[in-house]
Parts: C-alpha cells; structure tokens; sequence
C-alpha cells in the first residue's frame, strides 16, 4: 500500500499545532511530530549556549578575495600571532564558502595578521585591537601568483568536501572535458559524473541520482534559472570562461535551498577584471562564442559579458550526413562593483532554444530563460552578523511544443524573488539563516495532453525562511542541523522541512572523512513531462495537481571520502531516496499521447563512487555510479489491465550503471582529454506486438471492408531496456602566442570510434532514435594575454 | 625527469580493461517476444449469414503489417455439441492503408443457441481459441416507412435482446457550391429500444434528422444519401458493453476479449439487414421485408 504523506488542514492556521496535536497526522505528519522535539532542543541548545559569554571578547572577521575581480577565496588561511607575548600560540582559521573569516576570544594587543592561499601572494600586515573596536572588520584582497607558479600549486588547490553529496566545481575541471567549442562547459562536465544521467544528447534533460529534470534546482550567482541547458546536450548557458565555481549537490543539501527535492547545482559567476580588460572569441562547426571582461573603475567596477549561437544547423548541411535541426543561444552580462564591506553585482541572462528531438518527427520544441537580478553581501562589524546577502531577481521561463495539425502547448512561469541570508560566526558554532518571499505566475495551455489541467493561468505567494547552525563537536565531528519553512499565502498548506549534516574525520585527519545526511524535501511547483517517451523537452511548471498530495523527497547519504598523498583521492557515497506523490502522466496503450496525470511514489537507491588522480601534467578520474529507481503508481484502470491496482516500474532515467572515464594531459601550450562514458541500457515500454482493433461498440465490423484500429500490443511499462550506450569524445589543443593575443587551435571528435547510441526507441514508428555519430571538429580561440 | 607512481598505471590498465570489457552486447530486438499471446482473432459467427468471416493474424512486429508471408495458420470451427469440425479457408485482403490481413471464411451452417470453438493454430503449435455462442434466430422486423420524409418505425419480436440496431449510410455533404466526399456514417438506435416483457422492440427511425445531428449539419447545408442500410442483431452473452469502458479500457488487450492465447473478440450474433422501406402482402397489411442482405 502506498502512504500518502498529508497534513492536516490545521497548518495552515499555524503549524505550531503540529507539536500538540499528535493524533491528527499520518506517518509523514508523526516523522516531523516526532523529531521537531529534537530539532528544536537542538536549535535552542546549539544556538544559546555559545551566546553565553562572547559579547566582551575582541574579535576580528574580514573577507577574502581574489583581488582581480573580488571573487571570494573559500579555504583561505587566516592567523594572527600577538606580538608582544610570543609564547602564546597563533590562532587561525579558513574562510568559508563567503569567502569570510572570524577569529573571536582575542586580547587587546598588536598582531602579526597572515592570510594565505594557494597559488597567491601571503598577506602579511599588523593589527591593532583594543576595546574601541571590539569587532574589527579587515577584508584582504590576494594578489595571484604568475602563471609558471601556479602550475606547480594547482593540484594542491583541490577544495575538500564536508557535505554528502556535494561536489565543488570549478572551472579548471570543467575545461577538461572535451567539448566541440572553443571552450569547457558545464553541462558536458556534470554529465560525466556519477549520479548523473543524460538520456541522449539532445533535450537538456538531466535527471540526477533518481530525480527527474524539473527536480533539480539551478541557481546563478543565486538566482534561480529554470532550465540553464541547451538543447545539444555538450552545452549549457554556462561556458567555462564565465564560471568561478559551482557547487553541485547530488541530495543531501542544506536547509538555504528549498522547493526541489532532487539535486542543487549553485552556479557562481565570474565577476570581471578589475584591473585589466581581456576578451576571447571562438568558432567550430557547433557554436560561435564570445567572452569580454573589463574594468569600468579600475579596482572598483567592472563589467562581464558573454555570448554564445550554435552553428550546428548550419554546419551540419555541409559536412555531416544528417542535418540537425537545433538552434541555440545564450548572452549574460554581470556588473560587479567592490564596495567597502563586500560587493554587488547585476546580472542579466538570456537563453534560447528550438529544435527537434527526434529529427524525423512532427514535434518542435523551443523555450527560453530571461533573468534579471542583483545581489550584494558584505562582512558587518554588528554583533551577531558576520556576514550578510540580499538577492533580488526575476526569472522567467517559457517553453512550447508543436506539432504538426496540433494546438500548440504552452507553459511559461515567471519568478519574483527577494531574500536575506545572514551568517553568524560565534566561536566555533556558525549559524546561517534567512529569509525570503516569492511570487510566481504561471500558465499555461495543453490542450491535447493532460486532459485534467488542459489551461490555466495563476499567481502564487510564498514566503520562507531557513535556519541552520553548524556546531563542532570536539576536533573530529560536526554537526549541522537545519529547517526550511515556506508558507504559501492563501494557497497551500505550509510546509516544513527539517535537515541534518554531519561529518566525522577520524583521528582528526582532515584527509579522511566520513559523512552522513537526512532531510525532508517538498516542491509545490512540479514541472510535468511525458518521460515515458525520451523525446520531449517540454515541461508544463504548475502547482502540485492536488494540494494535499505535494511532492517530497526524503534523503538519507553515507559518504567516505580519502586523500591518499598528495595526489590520489577517493570519495564512496551510497545514498537512499523516498519520494512521495510524484506526478506523472498515467498509462495508455492506445498510439497517442493524450493522457492524464496520476502519482507515483518511489525510492531510489544507489552509490557513487570516485577515484581522482591529479599528477603535474597529467591528471585521471574514474567515476562509477549505481542507481535503482523504483516508482509505484496506482491508477484505476490497472485492476483491469493487469489484475492489480499497484504496479512498480523503473522510470525511462534508471540506469542501472554509469561509467565514466577522463583522461588527459596539459604541458605548457599543449592539451589533451579524453573523455569515455558508460551507461547501461535505459528502460522503455517494449510492444509485444500490434495488432488492429476492432470495436464491437453497437455494431458489427466488417472485417471485409474496415482494417481496425492500430494497436499497439504493450507490455507493462518500461519492461524493457534499450541497448547500452557508451561513446568516447577527445580533443587536443594547442595555443600559440601572438603577441599580446593567443591562438588556440583544437582538434577534436564527439563519439571517436562511431558507436551506435540509441536515443530512444519510438515504439508507435518501429524505430531506434540515434544519438550522434562520429563527428570530428576544428574550433579556433582567439584570446587576449 | 616526471616520475609517476606505479599505481597510476595499475589504474590505467583497469579503466581500459572495462572499457574494452563493457558495452560488447549489441543485440537489441525491441519487441518482446517471450510472451503467450499468439494471434489476433476477430469475426462474428453470424446465425442468419451464408459465410462466417474470421480474421486471424500472428501478432505483428510493425504497426501496419505490410508484407505478409503465405498462411500456415490453420483455422478451424467445431461444433462443440456435435464435435463436428470444418476447416475455414483463408483470403488475403489489402486496405488502402497498405495494410494486408488474412480473413478466413466457411459456409457452415451454423445452429441457433450451440456453442462454437474457433481455433487458430500455426505449424509451430502456437494456438489461439475463442468459444462463441449463436443467439436463438431473429425473425425480420414490420417496417412502417414514409419514403417521402424518410422516416417511419420498426417493430418487432425477439427472444434475447438486441445488441445492434445500426443505421448505416453513405452520404455527402452538401452546400449550394457543391458536395464533399462521400463518407459513411453509423448511427445506433439501441438507446431509443426499450424491449417489453413480451419481447417486442420498437424504435423510430427519422433518417434526414439523425444525419443533420450526427454530422452536425447548419442552415446552409443538406445531406445527399448515395446508400444506406439498417441492421439489427442480437448477441451472446457474452456481447461486450463499451457504455462503462474509457478510450483506455476498450484497448486493453485483455479487457474486450474472448480469446485465449491471443487477443480480439469473436462473436456469436443473429444478425439481419433490414431494408428501409415499407412491405404489404396482397390484403394490404404490413409484413416484413425480405433481408437486404449484402453479398460479400
């Protein structure tokens, strides 16, 4: 029997009477009932107990950044040494993911004041404390080392972990997976990793440890942007040259993120140069691009913008045997300004996308980002606020489908957002909390799909808040524990979604670590799609179909991760995911897609597994990932269909197993990588046969005169499983100083040795939808020095 | 010079040995074919009929089976009162659509309310079979017709009550600029029947009205009638109701099926084709029509 997590109409009023009211609630209401005693006696406790004498002590907190363009420094070294008083030991810290720094429980006196960072200049400099200032506020900005010195510091750089199921990012890695442009992207690096399953490598969809596309939330510089990839799956609206780094959570992610209940990929910019302005332009047969950074104030202001078109459809008559039908392009613009406590930037993003899936089939689809947005953050000599941000963006999203001798459908939804995050470092507890309030509207028009929510348009209110604390528990354990709550005004019912983290490193050695994290996700906004056929791109975002049945997610991560010496690393994760009230479009044998939406509960279960070996010029990583998806669904007619009201099935993203393989080397102007993936077959709705029907419906047919209707004989969903998909993508390249600018040429090939990968197979057509075949490329880079 | 740990290469050889290890299987058959449905069986066993048709095809491996190898399915009807047993002979048949099936056919006589087992069996031993009943006889109803406004009732007795009451006609539809295709239209009268208790039907049939409201026809349009024929029919119990049925249900392959080891439906019917039109005898009173009955 499917549970079916509800609560109780009560909430709305006040949610507070879900401590009191205990008899009330079904077993989703009782697991929060039972554990929110222990949550709040944890928040009480974590967060009163370090107040409790802190306020007379003198401290000293600051941000610190890449003084090239203000890009904070996570995992920086602070110390501070007092001068006259040289027995006593330094006291030091690292930045965080802000880039910022506390070091509290410090004496009046002159300090020696150290920060370092690999691969940039130490910052040395005396401070004097005393009780005028008591909380003074010192922001670095790190010069970067040359590049000959850098190279040698680069593989020591790595960012370790502290949270299952996050990856940091960054754009170095992203360049070293072969893409057929000028520059890395980031949506051909995610899709190498574990966990993460592309269906084919057209559409943009990503589906991430068991979660489907719409799960997943995207954010840049924190502005939510709903579907980022491009429809040639090597790309997204994110080049290498723009990114600065992202941090990517497969589940388990903290309480600051809410509405999704699958997977986080929080996207940071690049801010511009301050200093010295530098472009690049490129071209191959896939897509055209440009990169411009300068300072508008020189150290003060300074302007990023980035374009990129896709040549594919064109370039594709010329040289290849198959024309693609896909068209895309991205532009971004950031303005950054450094100001005294930290900066501020605007940001405006556009995206858009056309093409087919399925080449030889009627169906076209398009959709389109706008994002418009700012943020400012800042360290703050106030008590309690170590550091504080406030974002303001609007987002909007815009996808349709058509298909010939149809209506069009029609989906857009637009996003106001406005928040506060507040950091608070005291002693070694670190609490962050926030709050934020949305509007959204949506609508949207389908008029042959889901015949039960065919066109609407609405407007939705939420306001939200998280908090979090982050508490050492001796030298080898912390602990984080954290709530989200979102109340929908008017609407639906609240909701509340507790989430705790920890990690343990044995023996107190930084390079081993074992972690673990458990959390409840909701998403009242669910993106429908039809996956029981792999080619659709178009997504219908509307609130949950029911509003008692509201989609969540339950997490629950092990991890084990290891350095070994300075240049292998390894990471294991096993995971478990249950999912409640998924909607899906219910099950039809009958060769149209013209449907209804049921629900489907599910778990999902699997483990990922890492191996990273970075050398001075040569670098390797193996990743390997197990996943099984198993959704059950209930729908009227299945008594009929199959004898029984319940069926499980795998959904068409289980792959059951991923490989995937990257090796490569750089040496000065020269560069290679290989890239080689693995996936085991993807499950489909195989046909038993066809046959045609004839319908005995008041009258007699004629078998003489009337052939029937055809039919498709199906067996249970997603029965079968499609041929495994494997394709290996390389590149060499090669730069050559031209003065103040460099040539970059690279060679390269997108599925080297030709294998045949099936896309999907389209059962109503008796055909397999290939993926690309072998497709060599030149692209050329021109950039300044 | 750049030494790299030996394990670096260990880890090399790995990666390339499951790299070359994995992904060999390229077999891929997309449809399944371990399954126990054999055939597809349609047809109707009809009482009154001079030829009972039975479409028996293997289920296809494409939509619209387009090439058809000879038959080695052998279809037979056994009477299973008497044990008597014919072999019904196949026909190919070509529709527009390219599609080609097989119809197999017998002039048996059939007897009124004896059960029949059709069966299909291939030279591999794959076998589908259906077991139909014949309804008792259904006599030819009065026709009481005004051919001028095209309209009038039809009245009669029936021991079981009718499954079918189907006015079937091919018609154009037509505008002072001129007339479209012709196209066929059926229309069921089975929600106007309401049978007694003594087993008498009655239903009315207005031809020009039903047609205006099934095709939905304005001011500006009238309909040309090029042909048309009414047929009444009872069935077995077996009949299958569709009023309860959604779109999904009807196409269950398992749902309106009285096949085993296959799918379809084979019905046992009294059928008769009515002509539209008013008969006397020589003292002027209404009498049946003699059936209409199409030769195929």
């Amino acid at each position: 029997m499917i549970s079916k997590p509800r609560f109780p109409v009560s909430i709305l009023d006040n949610y507070v009477s879900i401590v009191v009211n205990s008899e009330f609630y079904t077993d989703w209401a009782v697991f929060i009932n039972k554990h929110i005693h222990f949550l709040v006696i944890t928040f009480f406790l974590t967060g009163s107990l370090p107040l409790v004498g802190t306020a007379q002590d003198l401290s000293l907190r600051g941000r610190v950044s890449d003084a090239t363009n203000g890009e904070p420094l996570p995992m920086a070294h602070v110390t501070v040494q007092l001068l006259k008083g040289e027995d006593e030991l330094p006291k030091g810290t690292t930045t965080d993911d802000n880039g910022v720094f506390e070091l509290t429980s410090l004496r009046s006196g002159s300090y020696e004041f150290k920060v370092s960072f690999v691969g940039y200049h130490t910052h040395v400099d005396t401070l004097s404390l005393d009780s005028s200032t008591p909380r003074l506020v010192e922001n670095v900005a790190l010069r970067q080392k040359d590049q000959a010195l850098q190279e040698l510091t680069v593989s020591e750089k790595r960012v370790r972990s502290d949270h299952p199921g996050h990856q940091r990012i960054e754009a170095e890695q992203i360049s070293r997976v072969p893409t057929p442009a000028g520059s890395g992207d980031f949506a051909g690096y995610i899709q190498s990793q574990p966990g993460v399953v592309a269906t084919g490598d057209r559409g943009g969809q990503l589906f991430i440890r068991g979660g489907t596309p719409s799960q997943n939330l995207v954010l840049m510089d924190g502005a939510h942007i709903f579907q980022p990839f491009h429809i040639l799956g090597f790309f997204s609206a994110f080049p290498e040259d723009v990114l600065s780094e992202v941090d990517f959570y497969a589940g388990g992610f903290g309480p600051r993120y809410s509405g999704r209940t699958s997977s986080v990929m929080d996207i940071r910019l690049k801010n511009g140069n301050l200093y010295d302005p530098s472009w690049s332009a490129s071209v191959s047969p896939f897509v055209s691009e440009f990169f411009y950074e300068s300072p508008l104030w020189e150290g003060q202001s300074s302007i990023m913008v980035s374009g990129r078109g896709s040549l594919i459809e064109s370039a594709s008559d010329v040289y290849l045997q198959e024309q693609q039908p896909l068209r895309f392009n991205s532009q971004l613009v950031k303005l950054t300004n450094m100001g005294e406590h930290g900066p501020c930037s605007a940001t405006l993003m556009r995206t858009y996308d056309r093409g087919k899936i399925d080449f030889q089939a009627n169906d076209s689809f398009s959709w389109s980002n706008l994002v418009v947005g700012g943020r400012c953050a800042g360290v703050s000599d106030k008590n309690l606020v170590t550091f504080a941000e406030t974002k303001l963006y609007i987002s909007h999203f815009g996808n349709e489908v058509s298909i010939q001798d149809l209506p069009n459908r029609t989906s857009d939804i637009t996003k106001f957002h406005f928040d506060v995050n507040i950091s608070s470092a005291i002693k070694q507890w670190q609490f962050d909390y926030g709050v934020s309030v949305d509007l959204r509207y949506l609508s949207y028009s389908m008029p042959d799909l889901f015949t039960n929510v065919q066109a609407n348009e609405s407007m939705y209110t939420s306001s939200g808040g998280y908090i979090s604390a982050h508490a050492p528990l001796g030298d080898q354990l912390s602990l984080e524990t954290g709530l989200n709550f979102t109340s929908f005004i008017f609407r639906a019912q609240p909701s509340l979604e507790p989430r705790i983290r920890m990690s343990w490193n044995p023996g107190g050695k930084e390079q081993q670590e074992l972690n673990a994290a458990v959390g409840i996700y909701e998403q009242a906004f669910v993106g429908l799609s039809d996956f029981r056929d792999a080619g659709t791109a178009f997504t219908a975002w509307m609130p949950t179909p029911e509003d008692d049945r509201r989609m969540q997610s339950r997490h629950a991560l092990l991890g084990w991760q290891q350095q070994l010496g300075k240049r292998l690393d390894y990471s294991i994760e096993g995971y478990f995911k249950k999912i409640f009230d998924k909607p899906i479009a219910q099950w039809r044998t009958v060769a149209q897609s013209t449907t209804e939406i049921a629900y489907a509960d599910g778990t999902v279960q699997g483990a990922d597994i890492r191996l990273n070996y970075e050398g001075r010029y040569i670098y390797g990583s193996i990743g390997y990932g197990y996943a099984f998806t198993e959704m059950q669904t209930v729908q009227d007619h299945f008594q009929t269909w199959y004898g029984d009201d319940v069926q499980s099935y795998h959904p068409a993203h289980d792959r059951r197993h991923q490989f995937s393989a990257q090796l490569g080397f750089s040496y000065q102007q020269f560069a290679a990588h290989i890239n080689w993936v693995y996936g085991s077959g993807l499950p489909y709705t195989r046909p038993l046969g066809f046959d045609s029907s004839l319908i005995f419906d008041d009258r007699v047919p004629d078998l003489n005169d009337e052939y029937g209707e055809p039919r498709i004989i199906l067996d249970k969903p997603f029965n079968g499983r499609l041929p495994d998909y494997h394709r290996l993508d390389l590149s060499i390249e090669h730069g050559i100083p031209l003065g103040q600018t460099q040539l970059t040429l690279k060679a390269g090939a997108v599925n080297s040795y030709n294998w045949d990968n099936m896309f999907y197979y389209d059962v109503f057509n008796q055909r397999g939808v290939r993926q690309l075949n072998f497709m060599p490329y030149l692209s050329v880079k021109m950039e300044s020095l | 010079m750049t030494t790299y740990p030996k394990y670096w290469y260990s880890i090399l050889m790995v990666g390339l040995f499951i790299m070359g290890g994995l992904g060999c299987d390229t077999s891929f058959n997309p449809i399944m074919d371990d399954h126990k449905l054999n055939f597809s069986m349609y047809g109707t066993l009809d009482l009154h009929a001079d030829t009972q048709w039975v479409r028996v095809m293997p289920l296809a491996d494409q939509l619209i089976p387009r090439d058809i190898a000879e038959s080695e399915v052998t279809v037979t009807l056994q009477n299973l009162e008497t044990g008597e047993q014919t072999q019904l002979e196949d026909t190919l048949r070509t529709f527009p659509n390219g599609a080609h099936v097989l119809n197999y056919m017998t002039t048996q006589d059939l007897s009124p309310n004896t059960t029949y087992l059709v069966r299909a069996e291939d030279s591999k031993g794959a076998s589908c079979s259906a077991e139909v009943t014949v309804p008792s006889s259904l006599d030819m109803p009065l026709v009481d017709y005004n051919q001028q406004e095209q309209k009038g009732t039809i009245r009669g007795v029936s021991e079981e009550p009718l499954v079918v009451a189907n006015l079937h006609a091919v018609v154009q539809i037509a505008s002072e600029l001129g007339a479209g295709p012709e196209q066929d239209v059926n229309i069921s009268f089975l929600y106007q029947i309401d049978q007694e208790e003594d087993l008498s039907y009655q239903f009315f049939v207005d031809l020009y009205g039903s047609l205006s409201k099934h095709l939905e026809l304005n001011a500006s349009n009238f309909v040309l009638v090029n042909d048309k024929q009414l047929t009444i029919a009872t069935g077995s119990d077996d009949w299958p109701t569709y009023d309860e049925l959604t779109k999904q249900e009807i196409h269950f392959p398992n749902f309106v099926s009285n096949v085993e080891g296959g799918v379809g439906y084979v019905a046992g019917i009294a059928r008769r084709f009515i002509p539209l039109k008013s008969c006397y005898d020589q003292q002027g009173d209404l009498v049946p029509c003699p059936e209409n009955r199409p030769v195929n």
